[in-house]
């Protein structure tokens, strides 16, 4: 098969905001950058992000990056590193204010300074109050940031490679040299050769069947680094939004309890205040997500499973709904049938966020099970693990994350590029034929199982295997299932073997992509045997700092075993300006 | 288009789009007259809150995009499939 060749000084794999703002980053140097995402920019799932970013901007009253600080760390569960978490609180404010200088229409207050909002988890003075801490863009914060940034890398001269499908990693004696590309367009194979590689792929929430991200979020780079042989880091921790509408999965804010809604089980009992006296409704998500998972678990289940709850409205009355919550009543309308004036909106704990994905430190370089940098690959946003958000992710920490790092990254990669070597490499031909000859087999399978079920079985597993309670029989269970699909997968049949626009044949790949982290995720869960914020465990309910305070690095091979490694939490932070957010019990 | 890229154009980054778009593909598309398919995919060329305020109503929109966006918010009551 001939391939297209293109040479560029860095490679950016994905043009959600971490991938757009490490592009944009990147062409101000003059490095020639380009940007290749499977999906139109603006169509990434950061378009998604409603509610707003975080940064300790103290325009709604006193504020302090040390204190968002301390919220991070907490949200974490102490698991969080804390000198990346320095290194994000500090910066975020920066940050925020380039994004405004760049074009982003923030919302404003009457002295038309940045508009913050509260979100859960945000306080002020270690704990105390309650902090306004978040900058949204009226209800559209990613979709603007997208468009910003999209605007301004263009402006830039960075290449962008739109509906181009990254298949894998390119590597020459240890260093990441490209990629390889699938073209939906014109059907070819195109060969993208690099000094540097940024991974920005987002999260993999479709492993799972109830979940709110979109199809696009099958988090392909991950699966690209276990696929080069190189660990994943903290996958066990899946982040599950309380309030997805029951059976779609869409997503209903958090605001809408932050404006008075309330949650019931099957007796009509409004039962958070039994889990979480002060905050109630409105405690962190991993707490919210456990009540509502015991409720039903209890049998207090409302519908006709007895498997999901009620979140209430009603009494909130149609203009506030209106003015403060627009979009809900309509949402709700649509994928639940439900009137929200009238009648409570059916939710489940649904998957939401990765805090788990490629290692990496503060300046965004993938690390190996020893620590050491793998030269020529970088990764940011929430397929990349610095880790900012150890074992639970607060709401409106992701956006800052993309935006911090994804500066981070493209600061890194023109210092490391500074004595840049003069010419590509030659890529040996085994290295091309590996990667391709996998693509072929993928694209002609003819055996006789249709790839769509092997998803479905998948989906429905994980859901059942590592949901928000876990325990040790049903994670092994898990794996077994899990492998045999795994297995499964290379007896597949794919009835299209063309090369232009074949949807089931970049969805097959996907599926690919999927089982390799689903796998990664129940071998994590199954090995660590403690509760910490979002992996929470029947037979071992307490956090174990003496022995689980760690990140777990989990590899997985072409025939889907594991090993696994671990590596210490960094509790020192980055400078003397802060202190260590010293372990304590975590309650809200 | 082939229904197989449309299948991708219609991969507009939120999951509420993704679920109403893939069920009129599957469902609906089938009986459009190629005027109408034209149309359709001018419809999936909007931006995607553009798109999604039309379906909810919250927004107005061009008025020859009026068929398909009326079947595209039919079609969603109904979408309550564990999808
Ligand atoms: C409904 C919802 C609401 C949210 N709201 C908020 C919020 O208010 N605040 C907040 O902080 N966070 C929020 N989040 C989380 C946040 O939106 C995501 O974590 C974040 O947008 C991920 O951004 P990213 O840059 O990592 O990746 P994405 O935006 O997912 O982009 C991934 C990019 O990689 C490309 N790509 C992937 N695979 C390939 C491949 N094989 N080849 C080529 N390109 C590829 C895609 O085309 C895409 O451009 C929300 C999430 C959801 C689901």
């Amino acid at each position: 098969m001939d391939l297209v060749k293109h040479e560029h000084d860095v490679l950016v794999v994905g043009a959600g905001g971490s991938g757009l703002r490490a592009s944009m980053g990147l062409s101000q140097s003059d490095l020639s950058v380009a940007c290749i995402s499977k999906v139109f920019p603006t169509r990434s799932h950061t378009v998604a992000a409603q509610g707003g970013i975080s940064g300790a901007l103290g325009n709604m009253g006193e504020d302090d990056w040390r204190w968002h600080m301390y919220d991070t760390v907490k949200g974490s569960d102490w698991l969080g590193d804390q000198d990346s978490i320095e290194y994000m609180c500090k910066n975020a404010v920066e940050s925020i204010i380039e994004l405004e200088h760049y074009g982003v229409p923030f919302s404003r207050t009457e002295e038309g300074k940045i508009y913050q909002r509260p979100f859960g988890g945000m306080t002020t003075e270690y704990g105390k109050g309650i902090a306004q801490r978040t900058c949204a863009a009226a209800d559209r914060t990613g979709h603007a940031i997208l468009h910003t940034l999209y605007t301004q890398s263009l402006k830039n001269d960075v290449d962008f490679y739109i509906e181009y499908f990254v298949i894998d990693l390119l590597f020459e004696d240890g260093k990441c040299v490209g990629v390889l590309a699938w073209c939906l367009e014109d059907g070819k194979i195109h060969l993208f050769q690099s000094h540097m590689v940024i991974l920005a792929t987002g999260g993999y929430g479709r492993a799972y069947l109830s979940s709110t991200s979109a199809h696009t979020c099958t988090g392909d780079g991950n699966a690209m680094v276990l696929r080069a042989n190189l660990p994943l880091q903290d996958m066990e921790f899946i982040q599950f939004h309380p309030t997805g509408i029951y059976g779609a999965g869409c997503l209903i804010t958090e605001g809408a309890r932050g404006e008075g809604g309330y949650l019931t089980n099957s007796e009509g009992e409004r039962f958070m205040p039994k889990y979480a006296p002060n905050a109630k409704d409105l405690a962190s998500r991993d707490v919210v997500s456990r009540a509502i998972q015991m409720e039903v678990n209890a049998g207090r289940g409302v519908g006709l499973e007895k498997d999901h709850a009620h979140l209430h409205l009603e009494h909130l009355g149609p203009e506030t709904i209106n003015e403060r919550l627009p979009g809900i009543a309509e949402t709700a309308q649509i994928f639940a049938g439900v009137d929200v004036n009238k009648e409570p909106i059916p939710i489940i704990p649904t998957v939401h966020y990765n805090m788990g994905g490629t290692p990496t430190n503060y300046n965004t370089e993938v690390l190996s099970s020893d620590n050491t940098v793998i030269p020529g690959l970088m990764a940011v946003g929430e397929g990349a693990c610095v880790s900012v958000h150890g074992a639970n992710r607060l709401g409106s920490n992701s956006l800052l994350d993309l935006i911090v790092f994804g500066r981070s990254a493209a600061d890194r990669a023109i210092e490391v590029l500074k004595d840049k070597p003069e010419s590509h490499p030659n890529i040996s031909r085994s290295s091309i034929d590996k990667i391709l000859s996998r693509f072929d087999a993928i694209k002609n399978a003819n055996g006789d199982i249709n790839p769509y079920e092997i998803r479905d079985k998948m989906q429905r597993a994980m859901q059942k295997y590592a949901p928000v309670y876990r325990d040790q029989q049903t994670m092994d269970k898990g794996i077994e299932i899990m492998k045999g699909l795994f297995d499964d997968f290379s007896n597949i049949k794919l009835t299209d073997s063309s090369m232009i626009w074949n949807t089931d044949l970049a969805e097959t790949l996907e599926l690919n992509n999927l089982l390799y982290q689903s796998l990664a995720t129940l071998y994590s869960a199954s090995a660590r045997t403690e509760s910490r914020g979002s992996h929470a465990r029947d037979d071992y309910p307490e956090r174990d700092d003496d022995n689980w305070l760690k990140h777990s690095l989990v590899s997985v091979n072409d025939k889907g075993e594991a090993s696994y490694d671990y590596k210490d939490v960094e509790l020192k932070t980055l400078t003397d300006e802060m202190e260590t957010v010293e372990l304590k019990a975590r309650t809200y | 288009m082939t229904l197989k890229k449309l299948r991708w154009k219609s991969r507009k980054g939120i999951r509420e789009l993704d679920i109403l778009l893939q069920k009129f593909l599957q469902s609906e598309y089938e009986n459009l007259d190629p005027n109408q398919r034209d149309i359709f995919e001018e419809v999936l060329d909007l931006e995607t809150y553009d798109l999604l305020n039309a379906i909810t109503g919250k927004s107005s929109y061009n008025i020859k995009y009026e068929t398909i966006i009326k079947k595209l918010s039919q079609l969603s009551v109904l979408t309550n499939d564990k999808a």
